[in-house]
């Protein structure tokens, strides 16, 4: 998969649990993700401004993230079924797994995801996903939310 | 002790820092009148040798309206320099939620609701407030828009400070100090580049006569270099006094900014409440080092919660605080005695100043109204400065902010500080700078004589009494039964008059008991004496009246605390 294309499919994964997740922050995922690949700089003090910046994690920009690492896990998954198919075999399956990854994002992950992972493949994502929450400063009750939704789409193919 | 479980809002009593402008105004003059007095010189002998004397006042004074104008002007066009701070900003539609809320907000403080603008960045969380007496602006960052929809008590928090800053009047007051500064420092910059202009004439013309007396060019440089010396060291002397007077009223002015950020907080804490105002600063601690943290325009987090949890901490004075009152002080002070060694602007002595003859001669002669400009102008702000620190002492005795003994002990060092930095003000200044040039020799004119020094020893006990004296007043005003504040009339009437009630008093008590030589009668000085203790016991009852807010003699209820000093509203 290309990384064109794991963006692209990073951002619905996102913007989909988004929607799920925190409804509130949906109308604003493009904006936040893009606000988030910039590069970062210090904020300027300003006369008569507030002088300190809200204080805590974004979710849409933490399920981005996470979105990026679930993908990169699934690929590494069925890498194994591509090494063994033909060139023109493995661009059909590429194409059909494709669309069932989108399906499956599409359905808020409610749907089984199109491959299964082994348990200490799913074991490392959970581990993923909790550090990118910590990093994105999510509280304790927004993390659990978001390992349920993952652990629950996987946990019936594990 | 006070229930601050009861919020006090501290922003419904008279500001220090509205004092602490009034100095900042001070220092504008006084470096308005430096600049001025380097023009004049160089406008004389020996630099414009067929030139008149110029009047180092008149200059200053021609310096202070054209940096009074520049000020203004800066001030008129800070909106769209501030309309720029996020970048692009577009206008927020009346009828957007946003709009609403911030509308909800500025009716429940009474305050005019802003012309509201916002910038693209949605990782932008802050907002600005500016703007005109007649047309205020709050600026507002996208990400505002999001944390109204996720945290909306952050968001109430952020946009009460706002609020705050514009009900409690900072708007004007900062950025006309802001252009004040960068019109003085253009004018000490102006100064010293004119010294080079004219040093650079007066070698030309040197070289020019030189060259006629048909002398080589490397002689007139091996000649020149003695007097090169001489101007290098006077430039180099120019430009220091320049850079410390500069660095003194930035510094002064971020203080003084920082000041009016606490009164926002604790305005905005007043109307949303300290949880919320705590979520919005949130838990990160200000990693600043003590160097940056004086040019800061923000305090310290750790000092915003302190007066979140309990405003009536912006009452009581931080003793670094009077020290650098007291070295502005000291500095207004040192500035002063350079004015008395012009001729018609030297104050009178006692003795002159009772002798009717020669008052009347001093009026016929001596340009009276510039003399009491002059010195109302330097030394009005610093008598509000130093007022307004007893007022704030006086306050918390008055609502028992902490143990009595506790908050006179602390007035006690506090003031003993002050009069320190007064004394370091006086000493250790930019004029300082001009011994370079001047050498030792100009130590007499640069040392405080006697007179000062036993200013600056009595001056935290007489400010210590006139803490205590002040405190019943404000005890009588602090528990009114009265719903609105006192306006600024009142405020007006009480400092009038107890100003009246205090400098009577110490006359009378003066002259009883110090007798000698001031009217020569024993008997004359007593019943003077005793008339004027007997005056000051009348404006002291004026006093009193203005305090009770009620003319009438009759018995006017008590209150733990006036319900006005927990309004929020002006």
């Amino acid at each position: 998969m290309q990384t064109g294309d794991i963006e692209l499919l990073a951002r619905d994964f996102g913007r989909q649990l988004t929607t799920e997740l925190a409804p509130a922050e949906a109308p604003f995922f493009d904006e936040l993700v893009d606000a988030h690949q910039r590069p970062r700089r210090s904020r300027r003090d300003h006369k008569l401004a507030f002088g300190v910046s809200a204080e805590g994690g974004v979710i849409a920009v933490a399920l981005y993230e996470i979105g990026k690492v679930a993908l990169q896990a699934i690929w590494v998954a069925i890498q194994p079924i591509l090494s063994g198919l033909a060139d023109d075999a493995a661009k059909q399956f590429r194409e059909s797994f494709g669309k069932k990854l989108k399906k499956w994002i599409d359905s808020r992950l409610s749907d089984p995801p199109p491959v299964s992972l082994k348990p200490e493949a799913f074991s490392a994502l959970m581990q993923s996903v909790s550090k990118i929450a910590s990093e994105q400063g999510l509280d304790e009750k927004q993390s659990a939310q978001i390992i349920e939704a993952l652990g629950k789409s996987f946990r019936g193919n594990v | 002790m006070c229930d601050n479980r009861a919020r006090i809002n501290a922003a419904q009593l008279p500001s220090a820092t509205r004092a602490r402008f009034a100095l900042l105004l001070t220092i504008g003059v006084l470096l308005a009148f430096s600049s001025g007095q380097t023009f004049s010189a160089l406008n004389s002998p020996p630099f414009a040798p067929d030139s008149p004397e110029q009047d180092p006042v008149v200059a200053g004074v021609y310096v202070l309206i054209i940096s009074v104008a520049v000020s203004t002007l800066i001030y008129m066009l800070h909106p769209w320099r501030q309309l720029r701070s996020f970048g692009s900003a577009k206008c927020l539609p009346e009828n957007d939620l946003l709009s609403l809320r911030v509308g909800c907000l500025c009716s429940e403080v009474g305050v005019k609701m802003p012309v509201l603008l916002i910038d693209g960045d949605i990782s932008n969380t802050d907002a600005i407030a500016f703007g005109w007496p007649w047309r205020k602006f709050l600026l507002l960052g996208r990400g505002l828009v999001l944390l109204h929809q996720t945290r909306p008590r952050e968001f109430d928090a952020r946009i009460c400070h706002e609020i705050g800053h514009i009900r409690n009047g900072d708007i004007g007051i900062t950025f006309f100090a802001h252009g004040l500064i960068v019109a003085s420092i253009c004018a000490l910059l102006s100064s010293a580049f004119y010294y080079i202009f004219i040093t650079a004439g007066i070698f030309y013309r040197e070289w020019l006569q030189w060259r006629s007396d048909g002398n080589a060019f490397h002689a007139f440089l091996l000649a020149q270099i003695p007097p090169f010396q001489t101007i290098s060291l006077v430039f180099a002397a120019s430009v220091l006094q320049s850079a410390g007077w500069a660095l003194i009223l930035i510094i002064e002015h971020r203080g003084f900014l920082r000041a009016r950020e606490l009164y926002a907080d604790a305005t905005s804490a007043n109307i949303v409440g300290a949880e919320s105002m705590n979520l919005a600063l949130g838990r990160g601690t200000s990693e600043s080092s003590t160097a940056l943290e004086v040019f800061a325009f923000h305090p310290k987090l750790d000092d915003r919660r302190a007066v979140i949890a309990d405003p009536t901490k912006l009452l009581r004075p931080k003793v670094i605080g009077l020290l650098s009152v007291g070295y502005i002080v000291g500095l207004v002070l040192s500035a002063m005695t350079i004015l008395t060694s012009v001729p018609y602007l030297a104050p009178p002595d006692f003795e002159q100043f009772v002798n009717p003859s020669f008052m009347r001669e001093t009026l016929n002669n001596r340009p009276i109204l510039i003399l009491f400009a002059v010195y109302t102008a330097l030394g009005l702000p610093m008598a509000i400065v130093l007022g307004s620190i007893m007022f704030r002492y006086g306050s918390c005795l008055a609502l028992n902010t902490a143990p009595a003994l506790f908050t006179l002990c602390h007035a006690v060092v506090g003031l003993s500080v002050l009069a320190i930095g007064s004394f370091l003000g006086f000493v250790v200044n930019p004029r300082i700078f001009e011994l370079l040039w001047r050498g030792t020799g100009g130590l007499d004119g640069y040392l405080p004589q006697t007179r000062q020094i036993a200013t600056f020893l009595f001056l935290p006990g007489f400010m210590l009494m006139g803490a205590i004296c002040c405190a019943p007043f404000l005890f009588r005003l602090f528990r009114g039964h009265h719903i609105k504040p006192p306006s600024k009339a009142v405020w007006l009437a009480i400092g009038v008059s107890f100003y009246l009630f205090a400098s009577t008093s110490l006359y009378g008590v003066l002259l009883i008991v110090l007798g000698g030589p001031v009217l020569k009668d024993l008997p004359l000085e007593i019943s003077v004496g005793s008339a004027l203790l007997i005056l000051s016991t009348f404006y002291a009852s004026i006093a009193y009246l203005f305090a009770r807010r009620s003319v009438s003699l009759l018995p006017v209820q008590f209150r733990p605390v006036a319900p006005w000093l927990f309004s929020t509203r002006r």
